[in-house]
């Protein structure tokens, strides 16, 4: 049973987190990385409100929707955005959102610190497991929280994409934003906002996360390569390839090396990086597209069939 | 001057220029032009372009360019409403960048743009179409990846998009495909149905007839000329057919290198052997 948890709740948080980075990669054409630093803020978040407010883990998940939403606007519009108005290369772009990843592990690390020193709780490799609700047959709450996020995404990023205005301005935004200014519509704003839901969604992830597995500022490097192989395996453009990609790479990781431990022995565990990065050599050798130019085909090839 | 006396004149020299103005009218005797257009005086046909703040739009002293390129040297322009202003010139000489400007589409050094008495020159791009003006591109000036209702909605909200359907019948079965399956020119008619959902005063359109045929090119043009007819709208018309822009002009504006080197009636520049021979392939 345990492996189904471990499975589906972190399959389901690197759903979450892929749908943000493609959102921004598509928006900026500039792959973030430090994306997961966005999580890792939200799991201190989770922390702060549970073990020293004593409020319910629960209450961290808006939180920490609004601070790492927050953190995720300020390198848009403090440091991309002026990148963007220099006119700099894409390069530039990336070394500059990895030089943010770089910065926040130092700040997480010295929350992390200053909440050991004054609070004099575990703030390095903790988890919060114990302060979740466990619900009948032990089903531990944050399993059905995990799909409930990402079931609740799907359908609100469908509803949002697709049947309100705002949307499909988003949607136009993102395809030509010259067009869409000079049809009236503030695209700087549009931006704005996908890069803070692109950032309050992580920071969701990263409360899930932590509810489940331990958090460590470490992390922002160690989920990274995964992050971007969701995305990657879901074609990096399309929102719902990134979901697709996410819940693959997440459960071949958990699953795949349960089943090599127990072929070879645990001393496995620690490659299990190589999941992920098998994984997108394979996409990027074989299917550059994604699964988003799978579907796209097969749908396209229906649809002459019927014609 | 009447419609059909410029079309007369058109078909007379039409044999002669033909060729030159089918495609683009850049040839050696213009690129010799272009070189000393910066010592000529700017010709005109009709009342100077000095003080047109009345005007719909009026554009005093333009400086711009994108980036350190700088494409405008400080023109002079105006359009009034209910006219249809061309602007013609060889591929370069800053057609485009006359519209680009006035939406905030390129860096404006110094000069200033008035659009219906209002001071539009750093109005951010999304705010211009609230000044009533409206832009149709050459290219890209549509989502592909939207539905035509959607393309249609962004503008203005789903009851404004099955109203603009009056105006443009010959779209509405296509209403619910995706906008890259059309064809060129209607894409072109939606690109216009954008643009008039608004109902601006103002429209400039960047060479609405360029890659499509001549079936096609006639439709467009008749389209904006019913619109310019039945609203009364400033219509600013950037075009590389020259024959085709002067036919359907009140007044034109020939840039070349960045400079205004005629403005004014449209028979007179045509009549303008020395203009003519040297610009307009003639």
């Amino acid at each position: 049973m345990i492996i189904i948890y471990d499975g589906l709740i972190y399959a389901s948080v690197l759903a979450v987190l892929c749908v943000g980075l493609t959102l921004t990669y598509k928006i900026t054409r500039v792959p973030n990385f430090a994306h997961t630093s966005f999580a890792i803020l939200g799991m201190y978040m989770a922390l702060i409100m549970s073990s020293v407010w004593n409020l319910s883990i629960y209450a961290a998940l808006p939180m920490a929707f609004a601070a790492s939403g927050a953190l995720a606007l300020f390198l848009y519009y403090a440091v991309i955005r002026i990148l963007q108005k220099k006119k700099s290369s894409i390069l530039s772009m990336i070394i500059a959102t990895l030089a943010f990843d770089i910065f926040m592990i130092g700040v997480l690390n010295i929350i992390a610190d200053g909440l050991r020193n004054s609070y004099q709780i575990l703030s390095r490799d903790f988890t919060l497991r114990s302060l979740d609700i466990v619900l009948a047959d032990g089903i531990p709450m944050v399993f059905v929280a995990s799909i409930l996020v990402l079931a609740g995404l799907v359908l609100g990023l469908y509803y949002l994409l697709y049947r309100t205005n705002y949307g499909m301005r988003m949607r136009a935004s993102i395809e030509n934003e010259t067009l869409a200014q000079t049809l009236g519509i503030n695209t700087r704003l549009i931006f704005c906002m996908s890069w803070f839901l692109s950032g309050g969604l992580a920071g969701i992830a990263g409360v899930l996360m932590t509810m489940w597995f331990q958090g460590d500022p470490s992390l922002a490097a160690i989920m990274l390569p995964s992050i971007f192989a969701g995305s990657i395996v879901g074609g990096f453009t399309s929102i719902y390839g990134a979901i697709l990609g996410g819940l693959l790479v997440g459960l071949s990781e958990i699953i795949g090396t349960t089943v090599l431990a127990d072929i070879f022995g645990y001393w496995i565990v620690q490659y299990r990086p190589i999941i992920p990065f098998v994984a997108m050599i394979v996409t990027l050798l074989v299917l550059p597209g994604g699964l988003a130019q799978l579907v796209t085909k097969q749908w396209s090839r229906r649809k002459n069939a019927k014609q | 001057m009447a419609s059909s006396d410029k079309g007369q004149f058109v078909r007379d020299v039409d044999a002669k220029a033909a060729d030159a103005c089918a495609s683009d009218i850049v040839d050696t005797q213009v690129l010799d032009a272009v070189t000393t257009t910066k010592s000529e005086t700017v010709r005109t046909g009709d009342a100077q372009d000095g003080g047109c703040k009345s005007s719909a739009i009026c554009i005093e002293n333009l400086i711009c360019g994108y980036g350190k390129n700088q494409v405008l040297h400080g023109i002079n322009f105006s359009a009034d409403a209910a006219k249809l202003t061309a602007i013609i010139g060889s591929n370069g000489s800053g057609k485009s960048t006359i519209l680009k400007a006035i939406f905030g589409l390129c860096d404006i050094s110094s000069g200033s743009i008035t659009a219906l008495g209002e001071d539009i020159t750093h109005v951010p791009t999304h705010d211009i179409l609230q000044h009533g003006i409206s832009y149709m591109a050459q290219r890209k000036n549509i989502f592909q990846d939207l539905t035509l209702l959607e393309n249609l909605s962004v503008v203005g909200g789903r009851k404004d998009a099955y109203k603009a359907m009056d105006h443009f019948p010959e779209l509405k079965p296509f209403l619910g495909m995706q906008a890259n399956t059309l064809s060129g020119g209607q894409r072109q008619l939606l690109a216009m149905a954008m643009m008039l959902i608004n109902k601006p005063h103002i429209m400039l359109f960047d060479e609405p007839t360029a890659a499509l045929s001549p079936k096609n090119a006639d439709i467009i043009m008749n389209k904006i000329k019913e619109i310019n007819g039945k609203h009364d709208n400033c219509i600013v018309l950037v075009e590389q057919n020259v024959m085709r822009a002067l036919d359907h002009c009140d007044k034109v504006y020939l840039l070349a290198s960045g400079h205004v080197v005629y403005s004014g009636d449209p028979l007179t520049l045509m009549n303008d052997k020395d203009l003519a021979s040297k610009y307009l392939g003639m």
